[in-house]
Parts: C-alpha cells; sequence; structure tokens
C-alpha cells in the first residue's frame, strides 16, 4: 500500500528524516512510537505529501506521491487522515462537515453522500449531533466527527497524527474506541500515538524512531515485551513512568481501557 | 494669454494699487472670493499663478484706491461667501453675486458694478436647441445657486447638473456629456467664445445686477463704495475695464439710471414641501451611489486579495501596487482623473458610472486589506485537512477559506461601508447631486444651515445606524464562534 524508500527531510539545515525506509502493506496497522522530535509525524505528514520530502521516493495505492497535482490530489483522496486538532471546519454543520469532500472531490450526489454520512456518524456515536456546529462539541466529539469526515471519503488508508493528544483525558477512551472499531474492520492504518496501552492491542507492526531513523521495528508483543535497543528501553520507561505519575495523580490503575 | 493688453492693464493697476496701498495706513478691506473656475471674474493668472488676474479684479483696485484702502483677498468657496461674510470671515464679497430679493435677505448689497445676461450655448452642429424653452428635457450644465439656475428650476423638466469648474462645463458639452450650457454671459465669453465647435444662441436671456455684497449694518462701508462706484461710473474708468474684458453691453448704461427697490424682509423657513423632495432624491442618489460603490469594493477587494496571496509574483505584486497606490492618493483626484482625465484618452463615462468606479476601486484597495487579514487568520490547519482530504486549491479556497475569512472581514468590512457612504458626498465634484450637495444648494439658496443641516445629517444617521448596528453584531457573533 505505501513504499517510502530512503526519505530525507530537513528543517532549516536541521534533519527530521534521515534516511526512512517504509513498506506498509495492505491491512496493517503501523504503530510510530517515539521520543517527541524524533520524526514520527513529519513521517506520517510525508505519507500524504502535506510535507515536502528532500531526496527519496514515496509510492502509494501504486501511484508515484512526486506526481503531477492531480494524481497527488487522487492519492489524498484515497489516504484519509485524523489531526491533533480535529481541524473542523467551523462554519460547516457536523453533517456538512462529512459530507464537503464526497461531494466536490468525488463528485458524489448530495442525497447519496448524506445518507452515507449519517451512517458513519452514527457509526462514531455522532449521529444525533448532525446539525450541530463544531464550536458546541466537545473535544472528543470533534475528533470522533473528523473521523467520520474522512471516512466519507472511502479511503484505503487511515493516518492518524497523535488523535488524542489534545484531548482532556476523560474524552481520549472515546476516541481511541472508534479508532480501535475500524483497525477490526480491516483498515490499512499508520498512526502516531504517545497511548502505550492502545498501541500495544491495535498495532500490527510497531516502529521505533529517533532522531530521524526507525531504529526498532517489531511486533507490539515482542516491542513491549523485550525491546532490543537502548533507546527503546529508555523510551519505555519513561513512558512507564509518566503513566505510573498520571494513575497516581487521578487515583486509578488504568490509564486507558480498550474493549 | 490672448490677450496681452489686459496683462499690462492689470500690471498697470497692480502699480497703482501698490503705491495707493503704501500712502494708507488703514487696515487692508478684506475681499471674499472663489478662483476656482472663476474666470473672467477673478482667476489665477495662467502666465503667473502668484497673480490674480479679472474684470473684478480690476474693479476692487479701482475702488481700494479710491477708498485710498489696501485689499487683501480671502479664498471661500462661493457657495459659502454670504455664510462667511455674516461669520466676518471678510468685509465684502465680490464674485459675481446676485441682487436678487433672496440674497438681499442675507446681505447688504451695493449698487450694482455690472448688468449680466444668462447665455445658452450649444454644440455648433446642434439644430434642436433654438430658445429658451427647448431646453425641456435636455442635460444643461450651470452653477447651482446661479441666476440661471433659477431660471431653468423655473422653466422645469430640465436635467439640470451641477459644476464649480467652469472650464470642464464646456468640456463636457463638447464632449457630449450635456446637451446646452446655461450660465452668465461673462462666463460664456470667456470660456466659450471663439470656440468653433459651440455656438452661443441669441439673444442672451435674465438680465440682472451684480453688486458687492456686505455685512448687514456696515452701512458706512456701502456709502463708500457706492461713491466709488459712482464715480467710477461717471469718469468712464468701469466702462474701460468692461471693454477691456469684451464685457461691455448697452445693457450695462442701465447701471447709471439703477436705483434701488428695498429690500422686502421675507425671512421665512424653508418651504419643506419643496425642500423635502429635492433632500430624499439627494439621499436615494447616496445610497444608489454607496451600495453599487460597494459591491464593486468587494469584488475588486477580493481579486486583489487573492492576488496578492495565491498569485505568482508578478500578480502579487501588482496588487500591492494597486493597494498602495488607490490607499495612498485622495479620493478626490481619483474622482477628477476618472471623470475628467479619461476622455483625454478616448474614454468617456457617464458621472453615475464614474462616481461609482471612482468610489469602489478606492474603497477597493481597503476591502483587499480586510479580506487579506481575513484569509490569514484562517488557521494552517484548515488548508492542511482539506488538501488531505483530496481538495484542489481551488475547493480548499472556494469552500473553506474564503467563507471563513469573510465572516472575520465583515465587521471591517460594514465599517467601510459606512465610511464610504459618507465619502460619497465627494462625487458631488463630477456634477452628482447626491445627500450633502443638495443639502449645500438648498442651503446656500435658503441661509438656513442649521435647520436643513440638521434634517441632512438625520437622514445620514437614519442610514448609517442600522449600518453601524449590524457591523456591531457581527462583530459579537464573531467573538462567539
Amino acid at each position: 500500500m505505501i513504499i517510502a524508500h530512503a526519505i530525507t527531510k530537513s528543517f532549516g539545515g536541521h534533519r527530521i528524516l534521515d534516511g526512512v525506509d517504509l513498506h506498509v502493506h495492505a491491512g496493517e496497522k503501523i504503530v510510530l512510537l517515539g521520543p517527541s522530535g524524533s520524526g514520527k509525524s513529519t513521517l506520517l505528514r510525508c505519507l500524504n505529501r502535506l510535507e515536502e520530502i528532500d531526496s527519496g521516493g514515496i509510492t502509494v495505492l501504486g501511484r508515484n506521491l512526486e506526481g503531477s497535482k492531480a494524481e497527488v490530489q487522487s492519492i489524498r483522496a484515497d489516504v484519509g487522515m485524523v489531526f491533533q486538532s480535529f481541524n473542523l471546519f467551523p462554519h460547516l454543520s457536523v453533517l456538512e462537515n462529512v459530507c464537503l469532500a464526497p461531494m466536490k472531490v468525488r463528485g458524489w450526489s448530495r442525497s447519496d453522500t448524506e445518507a452515507a454520512a449519517r451512517e458513519l456518524l452514527g457509526r462514531v456515536g455522532m449521529g444525533h449531533k448532525a446539525d450541530a456546529y463544531p464550536a458546541q462539541l466537545s473535544g472528543g466529539q470533534q475528533q470522533r466527527v473528523a473521523i467520520a469526515r474522512a471516512l466519507a471519503m472511502r479511503p484505503q488508508i487511515m493516518l492518524f497524527d497523535e488523535p488524542t493528544s489534545a484531548l482532556d483525558p476523560e474524552m481520549v477512551h472515546e476516541v481511541l474506541q472508534v479508532i480501535n472499531d475500524i483497525a477490526r474492520d480491516g483498515m490499512t492504518m499508520v498512526i502516531v500515538t504517545h497511548e502505550m496501552e492502545f498501541a500495544r492491542r491495535v498495532a500490527s507492526r510497531v516502529l521505533f524512531m529517533d532522531h530521524g531513523t526507525i531504529v526498532e521495528e517489531a511486533p507490539p508483543e515482542e516491542f513491549f515485551k523485550a525491546p532490543k535497543t537502548e533507546r527503546a528501553k529508555t523510551f519505555l520507561s519513561h513512558m512507564n513512568k509518566r503513566r505510573a505519575e498520571t494513575a497516581q495523580l487521578r487515583g486509578t490503575g488504568t490509564l486507558v481501557a480498550i474493549d | 494669454m490672448k490677450k496681452p493688453v489686459l496683462v499690462l492693464l492689470a500690471l498697470l493697476l497692480f502699480g497703482l494699487f501698490g503705491s495707493a496701498a503704501m500712502a494708507a495706513e488703514a487696515p487692508p478691506l478684506r475681499w471674499g472670493m472663489d478662483l476656482e473656475g472663476g474666470a473672467p471674474y477673478e482667476f489665477t493668472d495662467p502666465q503667473n499663478p502668484e497673480r490674480i488676474v479679472g474684470f473684478e479684479k480690476d474693479i476692487v483696485d479701482e475702488i481700494a484706491k479710491r477708498l485710498e484702502r489696501p485689499v487683501t483677498h480671502v479664498q471661500t468657496n462661493w457657495d459659502s461667501l454670504i455664510p462667511a461674510l455674516d461669520r466676518g470671515s471678510f468685509d465684502f464679497a465680490m464674485a459675481g453675486i446676485e441682487l436678487t430679493d433672496e440674497h438681499k435677505q442675507g446681505a447688504l448689497f451695493s449698487r450694482p458694478y455690472c448688468v449680466y445676461q444668462q447665455q445658452m450655448v450649444v454644440r455648433a452642429d446642434d439644430n434642436h436647441i433654438l430658445v429658451f424653452d427647448d431646453l425641456k428635457g435636455k442635460k444643461v450644465g450651470t452653477l447651482s445657486g446661479s441666476a440661471a439656475h433659477r431660471m431653468l428650476e423655473h422653466l422645469g423638466g430640465v436635467d439640470m447638473k451641477f459644476y464649480s469648474d467652469m472650464y470642464a462645463v464646456y468640456q463636457d458639452l463638447q464632449l457630449g456629456r450635456l446637451d446646452a450650457v446655461f450660465l452668465d454671459l461673462p462666463v460664456a465669453a470667456y470660456y466659450a467664445h471663439g470656440n468653433p465647435k459651440l455656438r452661443f444662441v441669441e439673444p442672451a436671456l435674465g438680465e440682472g445686477y451684480y453688486a458687492i455684497a456686505m455685512r448687514k449694518g456696515d452701512e458706512a462701508l456701502k456709502r463708500r463704495i457706492d461713491a466709488a462706484i459712482d464715480g467710477m461710473l461717471t469718469d468712464g474708468s468701469l466702462e474701460r475695464i468692461m471693454r477691456h474684458w469684451n464685457l461691455w453691453t448697452p445693457a450695462q448704461k442701465k447701471l447709471v439710471a439703477f436705483r434701488d427697490s428695498q429690500p422686502v424682509d421675507t425671512k421665512q423657513g424653508p418651504n419643506w414641501q419643496r425642500f423635502l423632495p429635492m433632500l430624499l432624491e439627494g439621499a436615494w442618489m447616496t445610497i444608489k451611489i454607496s451600495v453599487l460603490a460597494m459591491a464593486l469594493a468587494m469584488g475588486v477587494g477580493l481579486l486583489l486579495a487573492v492576488m496578492r496571496i495565491y498569485g505568482p509574483k508578478p500578480l502579487s505584486w501588482l496588487a500591492l501596487t494597486y493597494v498602495e497606490v488607490f490607499r495612498g492618493t485622495p479620493l478626490l483626484i481619483q474622482l477628477y482623473l476618472i471623470y475628467y482625465g479619461l476622455p483625454n484618452l478616448g474614454i468617456q463615462l457617464d458621472a453615475f458610472v464614474a462616481g461609482v468606479i471612482g468610489l469602489g476601486l478606492n474603497y477597493g484597495a481597503n476591502e483587499a486589506e480586510n479580506y487579506r487579514a481575513g484569509i490569514q487568520a484562517v488557521p494552517k490547519g484548515q488548508s492542511e485537512a482539506s488538501l488531505a482530504l483530496g481538495m484542489s486549491r481551488y475547493q480548499l479556497l472556494r469552500y473553506v477559506i474564503l467563507p471563513q475569512s469573510f465572516r472575520v472581514a465583515l465587521p471591517p468590512v460594514t465599517n467601510d461601508f459606512i465610511a464610504l457612504f459618507k465619502d460619497s458626498s465627494l462625487v458631488s465634484v463630477i456634477t452628482l447631486v447626491e445627500l450633502t450637495k443638495a443639502y449645500g444648494m438648498l442651503a446656500s439658496a435658503t441661509y438656513d444651515y442649521i435647520g436643513l443641516g440638521l434634517v441632512t445629517a438625520g437622514v445620514y444617521l437614519a442610514i448609517s445606524y442600522p449600518a453601524s448596528l449590524f457591523a456591531r453584531w457581527t462583530e459579537a457573533r464573531l467573538r462567539r464562534a
């Protein structure tokens, strides 16, 4: 589905991606882990060309991401993306948010699109808010609408860029639940997240990044139980410590409960 | 200049005047006059911009000599001469002011120094306008508040256009914007006589007198000025001056026998049944111009803002230049250039169209900046989300960026509409009678500057206040979102 080869990317002389290779197969759920500034989000944003790469090459769904404008647009239409900050269109209602791109980009009819949109909104538990505006929704609700908006294009791949990082803790669960449901329906996904528990459950493969390269690559059970590299071990123990601290603060044992 | 003799004469008189001024210790008499479109009464010498010439200037110099007092001049808009005199801005006003009962209510008048007539001028190839009545239904240029204006109003059914620039009025006649010009004979003689493209329709009509206006109660000055004019009539110096300016007509002999009738003091408030319709017509013109100009400005502004932000370098630069040029130069000059300047390049616009275009292009520059701020206020995440959904740049702009930037730009755009609404009074310089011009004309005819002024201000407020409320409502709505 995605083949990225030796891609590099620099910002102002600082190298963010330093020769990354990535293969994503159909139905895989790739979780990108790593400390802040390791290049995970940049890598994800290169996969639909929201960021331009400096060198290397990316092929998505058999099409060249470095191709013509029209080709890039057609790839983006088939690759859904969910952002940390939701980015819903504030001037449109929930239903219009979901319907805009399918109607304008795909050229689908209003009636078909709206019917499909209402069904999707039902699936993410937002069917009752179809006529509300984004400003009237909580963060968790907005992110669920954003997921429905991406799914309405019937994408073949979904990219998630820290989808719960901007949420209040009590809303994280409802969003992860939705993502988990999509994963179970067989969607190919690339996810950047700091939710370790969620990563362990949803991932088919974990890629651990640091300083712009993929340092370690393993199935989740293996990665979380026995990380091979020192850097991954340090990262995981740091994350565990933070999780314990947060849990203590809230007086509960689990940070997230899936299912 | 075509009359070198006159220049010599003017120089001579200047010399005489200069020596008189030196001899006199008395404070100078202040002369209220209007140089704009003032030829041949008094105007800036085209050969020497520091000097004033004209037949009234020559007469004033002669009077000053006889009164043994120097004279200084005070430039004032013709429409405002009488009220400015009343306020004490100068001691006397002399600028082709007609001796009418209406004027006599506002000032004290000397004995007349000139008999004027009204001259119809048409294009040389026009054979339709032969007598005064033929002006009905025609576009006729004149000066507001003048005797010619009153005659046209009395005739009725004339499409009057008002000019303060007497050169422009005959130019517009040649261009076909007007069918005829009806103005005082001296003006016609100076600007149109000898022009092969124009024809004087004989005979001249509507005889009347020009006299010098002084403040009511200033009888001492009136006696001295009357005596001076009397002397000039007797010794032929007045006739000499008039002949030099090509203005001496047999009718001028009536000046000698002139006896003033007592002014009928019928001062009364304005006749509302007559004036209110004129004000409302002016208001309607103001609204039409403002709304159409704002629509144009919003379109131009949107185009400029998009060019500036998304266009390639040359287009972006072009948009920036447009904004700087139109914001950095006065609207008044832009209107002059569009209406009076463009015909030189073969582009001739109707006054209404020119007004809408002038205001619209000018405010377009402001709207461009409002939209630019609005577009830049849309967070980057909106573009990313749209592009990630496969939208083209056009779709992104059309469905996501612009609708949001309109919301941000709406309050400043509404405020600009109120500003444009008030600035629309400037289109009176290109002959349109909008609300402010209608007020000026009515007020100078009745001297009721306060009553009519309050009514006019009230009409403006009645339109701009709801717009202002709307602006505040949009601001509040924006803050909630």
